[in-house]
């Protein structure tokens, strides 16, 4: 006897629908599994004979052959678990008159039969939708990610026996409850605030402007001068995630297993921090299931590298095609996998080896040339897609700084809003967010400049020697501090600070 | 008159070496016919150089041919000055080995300028220094000065592209003008063919060696009345331009570099023996008698001087210059740009805003 289950598969962010047939017929004992399963499918076999047995259901002692359909494409992961069992106990047992053909299937068995939780399932239920499957059944443990998609009816249930309870109509289960978005800023540690960060003006206000446009930012500073204190403030200010850019990181995070069970979804922007010593295939994605890495993680939000020198220059490199394309491709085998990864990217560095090149406090041990091996691991290709480079020096200045009242987050993130309303506004028709985004077309249609400002960048550009891939993100800054300025139009002022943010590196 | 042209067509003899062009020419100082000097010249070559083919040189003075070579001259743009001419500058006249013919290309009057001054480098010269080079020769070159160089790229580049504007400046070259734009910058080659001069030894055909490049830098030296060294290693070219100008007794001056800066070994040596030390334009300005602009005189609005002066007592951060002026740094960070880009103030290495002339 026949039967055919379906459920949905990954191929990156990208679900398809599997067609789960499972014959079974007389002959020797057998169970055979055809269709590129990976090996976590092939392992579904021992899985699924237990949970079934573990079930109270009879395992057939004949011949089962299970066909992943569509044949041409790797399935990978747990997912199928419990459309096989389904597809199984359906065909030996037809008595039961499940209602299989209405639901799309999902999840993992544990040995018991109880249903797992697995990744991914909201870009599966994103996905199933959109192919026009309204009718699910997850493991219980995913039911938060479900509950957010609009227009679908998911059960989430516990084990394998209450899903053919449910199927067969001998119980009845509640479907999931849809849930409200809404973005969360609060900040963990609450000591982390802008007004807690004596002087500085120089550095907040970079930060502001990068903030209120996506765009990277580096600090060069002595140690203790206060750079990962200000990197900190950064999602101080930062505008609460929308819903779907929450939904956009959430699937990221929903595939690459680390998203928070109690929350399921993303509320706030990520601020990841990997650590010098990650690999590259954990930093830009990759390895055996073409995983999304950690600046696909941050998507929508931050990506800081403290210390940017001591990271690999192979992974230095491997950012400047996701900074310019804001995805990345990460290959596998057989096919490449497409992750978004339009991240704000902040660094920050010593000026030297020793750290106190250029203090006012300590001397500096370094040779000429060991400062510029050690600012050379940056290579000049990334330090352009750097479009704020600012000198922090961690010096108090006058008496005044002390006992001044210094801005809080909060304000500053008014007027961050603000010029990230203009945004929205100006892109409603575009597929990107912050001007940070904007391409050479959109440059052209956004960011038309008087004639006074041309020739301030071409003087800017002859006199300062600033490298001919630094003017399309001066003038995208420079739309920026226009923006924060409530300017429809680019002011020379914006370019002329917008070009201050350049700074030379070299020595 | 016959003198001359003797010159130009002895000097187009480019397997003949100095010393012998010299010896013929010292020979032939009193003739007054041009048939005596060839004469002389066949003599002088039958003892003195083994296997010279002596009737391709005889048959080079020919009408026929001492036309045909100033016409091929002509043809390239190129004028060709012997060392009794006119135009030919006194500075260097006077040096020992001087050229007997420069071959230019540009303004010729720049030769004649009174105050000309030598900027040179090597080619690895760190950027802030590239950029104060640029400046400083900026600055004299505004006052009037004649900026001599060569054209490597580095230092050299930087004085040209400093003075360029002004059209005060001279680039000597090592080796020929059919080899000058394939082997250079061309873009500043054509630059300074139309707002500066181009100048060499060497008749068209010869190409730069090696070697040529100390020989060469005889004449910078020989024609400036004081040289800036901004860079160079022990073993750089820049060393030979220094020794050259001591020799002639010209002034020598050099920027100061940190220890164990091997882009500066040479300049801090120069000072340790006595070379002038130089920071800014004035510097230069005051041991030779140029009469430099002050920073006064040139156009800052109000906001500018104000925040140009806070610079101008040492090297200062933005969140510190934000402080003395009280200026938002919304509303500073515009000036200071403008303020760099009139060349007025650097960023240093470190972030610091640091002013290039006071
Ligand atoms: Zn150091």
């Amino acid at each position: 006897m026949l039967s055919k289950v379906k459920s949905f598969a990954l191929n990156g962010l990208n679900g398809f629908l599997v067609d789960v047939e499972v014959d079974v017929s007389n002959g020797l004992p057998a169970f055979d599994m055809v269709g590129l399963p990976d090996t976590a499918v092939k392992e579904a076999k021992e899985r699924v004979r237990s949970a079934i047995k573990n079930s109270g259901k009879r395992f057939p002692t004949t011949r089962i052959t299970v066909n992943l359909a569509p044949a041409d494409v790797k399935k990978q992961g747990a997912y199928l678990d419990l459309p096989i069992a389904l597809g199984i106990i359906n065909a030996t047992m037809p008595e039961l008159k499940m209602d299989i053909s209405n639901y799309v299937f999902i999840g993992e068995l544990s040995l018991d039969g109880s249903l797992r939780e697995v990744d991914g399932i909201l870009p599966l239920l994103i996905s199933a939708k959109a192919s026009g499957y309204t009718k699910f059944i997850i493991p219980y443990d995913n039911k938060q990610e479900a509950g957010y998609i609009e227009g679908i009816e998911v059960y989430a249930l516990k084990s394998l026996i209450e899903t053919v309870e449910l199927l067969t109509g001998e119980r009845e289960f509640q479907a999931v409850t849809p849930l409200t978005y809404s973005a969360n800023n609060t900040v963990k540690e609450n000591d982390v605030d802008l007004c807690y960060v004596k002087g500085q003006a120089f550095a907040k206000r970079a930060i502001e402007v990068a903030v209120a446009g996506g765009h990277n930012v580096l600090f060069v500073g002595p140690p203790g001068a206060g750079k990962s204190m200000l990197a900190k403030c950064i999602p101080t200010i930062m505008p609460d995630l929308s819903f779907e850019e929450a939904l956009e990181t959430t699937k990221i995070h929903s595939v690459a297993g680390v998203l928070k069970g109690e929350d399921g979804i993303v509320t706030k922007r990520p601020f990841m921090t990997p650590h010098h010593t990650a690999s590259r295939v954990a930093i830009v994605g990759g390895g055996q299931n073409a995983q999304p890495g950690v600046i696909s993680l941050a998507h929508n939000g931050v990506l800081y590298l403290d210390e940017m020198p001591e990271y690999p220059r192979s992974v230095l490199e491997s950012l400047r095609q996701p900074l310019e394309d804001r995805v990345i491709t990460v290959t596998r085998t057989k096919a490449s996998v497409e992750y978004p990864a339009s991240f704000m990217l902040c660094a920050s560095m010593n000026p030297c080896p020793c750290g106190n090149y250029g203090s006012k406090n300590a001397e500096c041990k370094c040779t000429y040339s060991q400062i510029q091996k050690y600012r050379s691991r940056i290579s000049g290709p990334l330090l352009d897609r750097i479009d704020l480079q600012i000198t922090v020096d961690g010096v108090e200045y006058g008496e005044l700084a002390s006992t001044s009242k210094e801005e809080s987050s909060k304000e500053v993130k008014r007027r961050v809003d603000l010029a990230r309303k203009i945004q929205r506004e100006r892109f409603k028709d575009e597929t990107i967010n912050v001007n940070a985004e904007m391409n050479e077309k959109h440059l052209k249609k956004y960011c038309e400049l008087t004639a006074e400002c041309e020739s301030i960048i071409k003087t800017a550009f002859t006199s300062l020697n600033l490298s001919a891939r630094a003017r399309s993100r001066i003038i995208k800054v420079a739309r920026t501090i226009a923006d924060l300025e409530l300017s429809q139009q680019i002011m020379p002022n914006h370019v002329l600070e917008a070009v201050g943010y350049r700074s030379n590196f070299n020595l | 008159m016959i003198n001359n042209l003797f010159k130009v067509v002895l000097d187009s003899h480019t397997s003949l070496d100095y010393k012998h062009k010299r010896d013929i020419i010292n020979a032939t100082l009193n003739k007054s016919t041009l048939n005596e000097m060839v004469d002389i010249a066949v003599n002088y070559l039958t003892n003195n150089v083994k296997n010279y083919k002596i009737d391709l040189f005889r048959e080079s003075f020919s009408n026929n041919n001492y036309q045909s070579i100033l016409k091929s001259y002509k043809l390239k743009g190129i004028t060709v000055i012997t060392e009794t001419d006119a135009l030919y500058p006194n500075e260097l006249k006077n040096t020992p080995f001087a050229p007997i013919c420069l071959y230019a290309k540009g303004n010729l009057n720049l030769l004649a300028s009174k105050n000309k001054f030598s900027i040179v480098g090597s080619r690895k010269t760190p950027p802030q220094i590239l950029k104060l080079t640029e400046s400083i020769s900026n600055k004299l070159a505004s006052a009037g000065v004649t900026i001599v160089t060569g054209i490597a790229v580095g230092g050299d580049l930087s004085a040209i592209k400093g003075a360029i504007e002004t059209k005060n400046v001279i680039s000597v070259l090592a080796g020929g003008f059919d080899f000058c734009l394939s082997e250079y910058n061309s873009d500043y080659i054509e630059k300074l063919f139309k707002n500066g001069l181009v100048i060499t030894e060497h008749p068209p055909c010869v190409k730069a060696m090696p070697y040529s490049y100390p020989i060469r830098n005889r004449i910078i030296a020989g024609l400036s009345m004081g040289t800036l060294i901004v860079s160079g290693s022990h073993k750089s070219g820049a060393r030979h331009t220094a020794n050259y100008a001591l020799e002639y007794g010209r002034d020598v001056f050099a920027f100061p570099y940190l220890p164990c800066t091997s882009q500066g070994e040479l300049c801090n040596k120069l000072i340790k023996d006595g070379a002038y030390l130089v920071e800014t334009a004035s510097d230069i300005a005051e041991v030779c008698g140029f009469d430099i602009e002050k920073s006064a005189s040139l156009q800052l609005s109000g906001t500018e001087k104000t925040v140009f002066e806070v610079i101008s007592k040492g090297s200062v951060s933005v969140d510190a210059i934000a402080e003395e002026t009280g200026l938002k740094v919304f509303e500073l960070m515009p000036v200071l740009t403008l303020l760099e880009i009139k060349g007025v103030i650097v960023k240093d290495g470190n972030g610091e805003y640091v002013a290039t002339q006071n």
